[in-house]
């Protein structure tokens, strides 16, 4: 009795560990490409159901990692799950289980609309009847239903991105993994890239995006993992990384960026001072509405007199987190002002 | 069994129906050897009373040099589609590679196949409209001996056709861009053309010549085919030329062992794909 009970047991905690909510678990994941090192010791998991978006720009991991999952590409170490298939040991079986738009566009030119799609069902031994349904099902999901016998080279950036997606879900797929969905495309395009992809997550895909357009992330992702240099550098829900930036940014514009800095550091709200061209950028720790008059009261009592020629309080954005942590475009305080707001 | 190469065949097959361009050109090349070629270095061989014509005797050979170059130019669309990412469908759907390579092989097969019954067909045409009395399938006497001179013909175009689409293959998967595949496949053509009997007959090829045309699968190829087409015995130019039921086997067995090799060589190239 005791026995069974322990058995049960164990493969209890085995299912919760790659969880019935859990589509992808990605542990401890390494990928080298000779010296450079790809994707760094990274994990994390992917609820069934949800839109998962990798943030981070070009180079940062985010595809190699894509590659691992749909069993592409042998990593060096670490453990994949999908779907409950453990991608290292049989990335065959994976095959059905994920649907995939790569990052370039992966369409005959010579072939039509139909064709294209008719050419996947046939790969995947997809019966005749069944395929047919599907293709027009799919077709009418992307709105190209009224385009089945357009060479795909005459098809707009989108409706190429839009006939890709149609593909990847013929054999509908339980995840489906976007890579850059909408790079190039204008921005009408890209809207109704959107719309098609919360349309998809509605009818239970679940969906692996990786953008590096903030707003992308921000407009679909249920949960954001920002990446860099193959490492995740910050995670959650696009709601709390903006808040990790303090509740407000205040931007100054003023010419004596040092005297001011000096001037204002020690307040207990500020969480970190940034220089940029025409001032100082200032995260905080509070609403920047009460907190602002504070502020310009510490400056009005500089002697001999400092000007501020300007002040913005901003809602953090998306872009406000990516940059502060990928360190890129905006500049850093310098190392000996660092210790200071890491207190 | 046969679900992902007959998938594949059926993806070349549309994108060849649809270009037809390329349809007309494969087809009406090799015409244009026949009777450019055939009717201009014709003149210059004496035809006698019981010879076969020049532009008879060059039917066989164009056949074969036809299928040798569509051959081996076949292999441009895997490396189109290992260059353009194309072929990552394919390799990552639940079928195996070499049922890729059979597709990609069949529908090479098909396109050399429409160019033998183009040239047959102005064959034809030439026997029954011209002076000539040349009669194609020459050893054939009764429908049913036809039709078997016939299965030969077709046999021996599928051996030596899958040959050079394998060897083609074999190259073009290694290969990473199109001048390199096209600068390797003319510098194979030329000897190959040049050291067969398709153009001239070798009686009188000099040794080193002769020893290049005897592992030439072209050689055998030509052979059986004008064998099929031309008969046992034929005059040409002036020249008595006789081949044996032995001619036949032969170039059955040295076109057959030439297919089998290159099958395996283009299976272990095709397993060298990186699609990544």
């Amino acid at each position: 009795m005791i026995d069974d009970n322990s058995k049960v047991k164990a493969k209890n905690f085995e299912t919760d560990e790659i969880g019935n909510d859990t589509i992808v678990m990605v542990k401890d994941l390494v990928h080298k490409y000779g010296e450079f090192t790809a994707v760094d010791g990274i994990s994390f998991t992917v609820n069934r159901g949800e839109i998962f978006s990798f943030l981070g720009p070009n180079g940062a991991g985010k595809t190699t990692t894509i590659n691992v999952m749909i069993g592409l590409l042998k990593p060096i170490s670490g453990e994949v799950y999908v779907d409950g298939i453990n991608i290292i040991k049989s990335s065959e079986k994976v095959k059905d289980k994920v649907g995939i738009v790569f990052q370039e566009t992966l369409l005959d030119r010579e072939m039509t609309v139909w064709e294209s799609m008719e050419f996947h069902g046939k790969l995947y031994k997809i019966p005749k009847d069944e395929r047919h349904a599907k293709i027009w099902e799919l077709l009418e999901l992307v709105e190209l239903h009224e385009k089945p016998d357009e060479l795909t080279k005459w098809l707009s950036g989108g409706m190429k991105r839009r006939l890709e997606i149609a593909r990847a879900l013929m054999t509908e797929p339980p995840i489906l993994f976007l890579d850059e969905p909408t790079l190039g495309l204008d921005p009408q395009g890209r809207v109704l890239i959107w719309e098609q992809i919360e349309k998809i997550n509605k009818r239970g895909t679940t969906i692996f995006l990786t953008t590096h357009y903030m707003e992308e992330a921000d407009k679909l992702a249920n949960r954001v993992f920002i990446m860099d240099h193959g490492k995740i550098l910050i995670s959650g829900t696009p709601e709390r990384l903006k808040d990790t930036l303090g509740k407000d940014v205040v931007y100054l514009y003023l010419m004596e960026k040092e005297r001011a800095k000096g001037a204002i550091e020690d307040l207990d709200f500020i969480r970190e001072i940034v220089e940029f061209d025409k001032g100082l950028e200032l995260l905080l720790h509070g609403s920047g509405i009460p907190l602002v008059p504070r502020i310009m009261e510490v400056l009005d009592d500089l002697k001999p007199k400092l000007v501020v020629d300007g002040v913005n309080i901003k809602r953090p954005s998306l872009d406000d987190v990516f940059l502060y942590f990928t360190g890129r475009k905006i500049i850093r305080e310098n190392e000996t002002y660092k210790h200071n707001f890491h207190h | 069994m046969m679900h992902g190469a007959l998938t594949v065949f059926w993806r070349e097959m549309v994108k060849y129906k649809r270009s037809k361009g390329v349809l007309f050109v494969t087809i009406i090349q090799p015409v244009l050897w026949l009777l450019l070629f055939g009717v201009g270095l014709g003149s210059t061989f004496q035809e006698t009373e019981e010879g076969v014509s020049y532009v008879n005797f060059l039917i066989p050979g164009v056949i074969a040099l036809s299928i040798l170059f569509t051959s081996l130019f076949a292999s441009f669309n895997i490396l189109l589609d290992k260059e353009f990412g194309l072929m990552k469908e394919i390799l990552m759907a639940p079928t195996s590679r070499n049922q890729a390579l059979i597709g990609y092989s069949l529908s090479g097969l098909a396109k050399n196949l429409a160019q033998a019954f183009a040239v047959l067909f102005i064959g034809i045409f030439l026997m029954v409209f011209s002076n000539d009395n040349t009669v194609l399938f020459e050893e054939s006497d009764g429908v049913f001996s036809l039709f078997l001179w016939f299965l030969l013909f077709l046999f021996i175009i599928v051996l030596f056709s899958f040959g050079f689409l394998f060897l083609s293959i074999a190259i073009a998967a290694r290969m990473t861009s199109h001048g390199g595949l096209q600068a390797i496949i003319t510098l194979l053509t030329l000897p190959l053309f040049f050291a067969s009997e398709a153009l001239y007959p070798s009686t009188d090829f000099p040794v080193w010549l002769s020893a290049i045309s005897t592992i030439n699968p072209l050689t055998y190829a030509v052979r059986v085919l004008q064998i099929a087409l031309l008969g046992y015995g034929f005059t040409i130019g002036g020249q008595d030329l006789h081949y044996g039921v032995q001619d036949i086997v032969t170039g059955f067995i040295m076109l057959g062992l030439f297919a089998v090799i290159m099958l395996y060589l283009s299976i272990k190239s095709f397993q060298k794909i990186k699609i990544w």
